[in-house]
């Protein structure tokens, strides 16, 4: 029996079948905005049982030090950008860029998580100690560990795509590790906001 | 319809390069339907660990005034692993398990997405797993003494949880991107839209779960300065293991039932959509999480408390619109469908499923007006809730054996070992979950036995002065019994099936079916298709007399095992899909 033609809705739907992997990590940032969602309104719900959390929440003599995690954040968004660049370069094959573009944006990843180091190291605050340090410790172990999951993600994409995928077609593989990144850079602005700026 | 079906070489064919018969095989496969074999078999065995550690639990509450056979401790670490070898041990991997063997098939992919993952998937589980029972066995788990222990069972149940994820994540992927090209979404068959809206439940409660995990994991470790050490670990995560979450994980049990009953009738489902549509709806009364994020008492109260209700009512509902549609199909047949245990397990997991979500909306229901002392959710009413569930699920799974064992061992599975197993589940989730029930309704027998560390030893003060609490306790060990017998039946005919060969080889279709799958051979040769079928609707098989709703269609069993069997079940599908 021969196939009836496609209808315009058929073709369609055969023309827009996204890629598997795309897909699957679409399905890994839901379940990370998920995750990084209840961490924090864990943190704001044992906070708000407190009494008086402005002044009894973060331990005495705890000094936080705005500037590397604002430059962190920063630093992050310029990530953003520049993992865009990543998917802009690979689509239209232009392969220096693109490789240009991953280094930038790992390099760009692992400075932020540095200075996310340095912030505690400059803290001294022990793990253990009072609960906003074990909440702090938790919610930012868990934004580097997304970052580093990030950065993992894109370094393999990139083996991939040093390989020779690119192009209109063979950009999804880096498209869904740029998707992973925007979720990562995101994930940590939400939990700094929350631990260092609510407090 | 299909253009074609190419797949013509039978279980015995040459192997794919990849591919080993010897045990090495199985643990570097890349073919989803040894990958789905393993799942199935290994949660069936847990799943009996599962249901054993439950019975020992129920026989310490029929002695109230002592812990009988467990002393304190051990109870309430045994209480606390049979809930994680029945949800994440057995009910979770079983249907899963089913999903990636019969999924693909469905929907015409040549495999899995992700086939690799899928097995890191079911190795992960397995080896997290073992760890999550090693922790016990190092006196750890929730309630242990050792803290390493505590700490190991935290991270074992973490690995267990993401190893889940992974593969839900894969039949996701492969319902949504690989699927025939011309397939919509919306006509891909029930079991495989069930399967699709489990990953997405999946994902969004999972993740609460890993959370409290990983904070509960630091405060253990560093200091157990807020969550009451390894008395808060069940208190946090009690969420996943009763209603609403555990509906999630009682979505493709649906699926399967959708899947069974109209082959039955010989016809197409009726109200079709609406089936999709109640499916997805039971699924989202399913997000427990929402529940997770409140503490009790207010969690029955206030808003909260209606969104309990809510959450419950979405799910009841959902189940009657479901057994709705599945009765106006049976109707719609006109003429009584063959009383295989097929189809009785599936009504009996829909009607058990109903019980359940009306007993558990009920309970949230009277919770959210407040007017007990003691909360109907916070009393064995809710071990009552999870053993219908679970019942419900065991007997689609029975359904769900009984009807696709031919595509997946090559072998219909004997009947009477099948009807026995429905009989022992039917029973012993009524028997299970009224004990428990009445016990909880009208004598406030706790749910939580150890609320802090202060109530270690006071169990039997909380219960050892109401009347026939002992009684109705009795009533619920018998029921778990019956439980557990009926999984040592389903293995006994999987035995006798799998291993001693009992019955004749299984035609391609037995049954008369309507999906891609019944046009493979039986079992189908592993690894990938040579060729994949062109499918533009989820019942390619239905033939055109039954789609219009007609009379004529074969029945489901009529001479169907053995050389040429189920040619009438073939020709039912007419010459458009080619053995």
């Amino acid at each position: 029996m021969t196939a009836p033609a496609l209808t315009p809705a058929e073709e369609l739907a055969t023309r827009q079948r996204p890629n598997s992997l795309f897909v699957a990590t679409g399905f890994a940032v839901a379940g990370g905005v998920m995750l990084v969602a209840a961490l924090i309104a864990f943190y704001l719900g044992f906070r708000n049982e407190i009494s008086d959390p402005d002044t009894n929440w973060v331990p005495r003599g705890i000094s936080i030090p705005n500037a590397p995690l604002v430059m962190a954040v920063v630093t992050a968004v310029l990530s953003m950008i520049t993992a865009q660049w990543v998917v802009y370069a690979s689509r239209r094959r232009e392969r220096g860029h693109t490789f240009v573009a991953i280094g930038i944006t790992i390099l760009f990843g692992v400075a932020w998580i540095n200075m996310v180091f340095f912030a505690f190291n400059f803290m001294e605050v022990g793990i253990g100690t009072t609960q906003w340090s074990n909440l702090a410790y938790t919610l930012s172990g868990m934004a580097v560990a997304i970052g580093m999951v990030a950065i993992g993600f894109l370094a393999l994409m990139a083996i991939r795509a040093f390989g020779g995928e690119d192009g209109p077609e063979g950009t999804a593989p880096l498209a869904a590790a740029v998707m992973f990144w925007h979720f990562s850079v995101l994930a940590f602005i939400a939990l700094w906001y929350v631990v260092f700026v609510v407090k | 319809m299909t253009e074609a079906t190419t797949e013509t070489a039978g279980a015995d064919s040459v192997l794919p390069p990849h591919e080993h018969r010897n045990p090495i095989g199985w643990l570097t496969t890349s073919d989803h339907k040894r990958i789905g074999r393993l799942f199935l078999v290994t949660a069936l065995l847990v799943l009996a660990g599962g249901l054993a550690c439950e019975l020992l639990v129920r026989i310490d509450l029929t002695d109230a005034e002592d812990f009988g056979v467990l002393d304190a401790d051990t109870f309430g670490q045994i209480f606390v692993l049979s809930k994680d070898l029945l949800v994440f041990g057995g009910l979770v991997p079983l249907l899963l398990g089913f999903a990636i063997y019969v999924v693909p098939l469905q929907i015409g992919a040549g495999n899995i997405a992700f086939p690799r993952a899928a097995l890191a998937s079911f190795w992960g589980w397995f080896a997290t797993g073992g760890l999550l029972i090693a922790s016990y066995s190092i006196n750890g788990g929730p309630y242990g003494g050792e803290a390493e222990g505590v700490d190991l069972y935290i991270l074992a149940l973490a690995g267990v949880l993401l190893s889940l994820l992974l593969g839900a994540i894969c039949v996701a992927a492969t319902v949504l991107t690989m699927r025939s090209p011309r397939l919509f979404v919306d006509d891909t068959p029930p079991f495989a839209w069930s399967a699709l809206v489990t990953a997405a439940m999946l994902m969004v409660t999972f993740p609460v779960a890993l959370a409290q995990l990983v904070m509960i994991y630091i405060d253990h470790r560093y200091g157990r300065l807020y969550l009451d050490g390894n008395y808060g670990i069940f208190q946090q995560l009690e969420w996943l293991y009763r209603t609403p979450q555990l509906y999630v994980y009682a979505i493709p049990a649906l699926g399967a039932v959708a899947e069974v009953i109209p082959v039955w009738s010989g016809t197409r489902q009726q109200q079709r959509p609406v089936v999709s549509y109640a499916i997805g709806a039971f699924g989202l009364a399913g997000f427990g999480a929402a529940a997770s994020l409140a503490n009790e008492p207010v969690y029955f109260e206030d808003y909260q408390g209606l969104l309990n209700v809510g959450l419950h009512a979405l799910a009841l509902v959902s189940v009657v619109v479901l057994l709705g549609a599945w009765g106006a199909t049976l109707v719609r047949s006109r003429r009584l469908p063959r009383l295989d245990a097929a189809l009785l397990a599936a009504l009996a997991a829909g009607f058990v499923l109903l019980v359940a979500t009306a007993l558990a909306a009920f309970g949230s229901f009277v919770d959210w007006l407040g007017n007990r002392d003691v909360p109907l959710l916070a009393t064995t009413w809710t071990s009552a809730g999870q053993t219908l569930v679970g019942g419900a699920v065991l007997l689609a799974a029975i359904a769900a054996l009984a009807y696709w064992s031919p595509k997946i061992w090559g072998r219909r599975l004997g009947e009477p070992l099948s009807l026995l197993a429905l009989l022992a589940a039917l029973a012993g989730a009524l028997l299970g979950a009224f004990g428990p029930a009445v016990a909880g309704a009208l004598q406030d027998q706790p749910y939580l036995v150890f609320e802090d560390p202060n109530q270690t030893s006071t169990y039997a003060d909380l219960v050892d002065d109401v009347g026939n609490a002992d009684a109705f306790s009795a009533m619920g060990a018998a029921g778990l019994g019956l439980l557990l017998a009926a999984v040592a039946l389903i293995g006994l005919n999987l035995v006798l099936c799998v291993l001693f060969r009992v019955g004749a080889p299984a035609a391609a279709d037995p049954w008369g079916a309507q999906t891609a799958e019944w046009a493979l051979p039986s079992p189908p040769a592993m690894g990938p298709l040579d060729e994949l079928p062109d499918l533009v609707d989820g019942t390619p098989l239905l033939a055109p007399t039954a789609a219009a709703g007609e009379l004529g269609t074969a029945s489901p069993g009529e001479g169907t095992d053995g050389d040429g069997a189920g040619e009438g079940a073939d020709e039912q599908a007419g010459s458009e899909v080619p053995v």
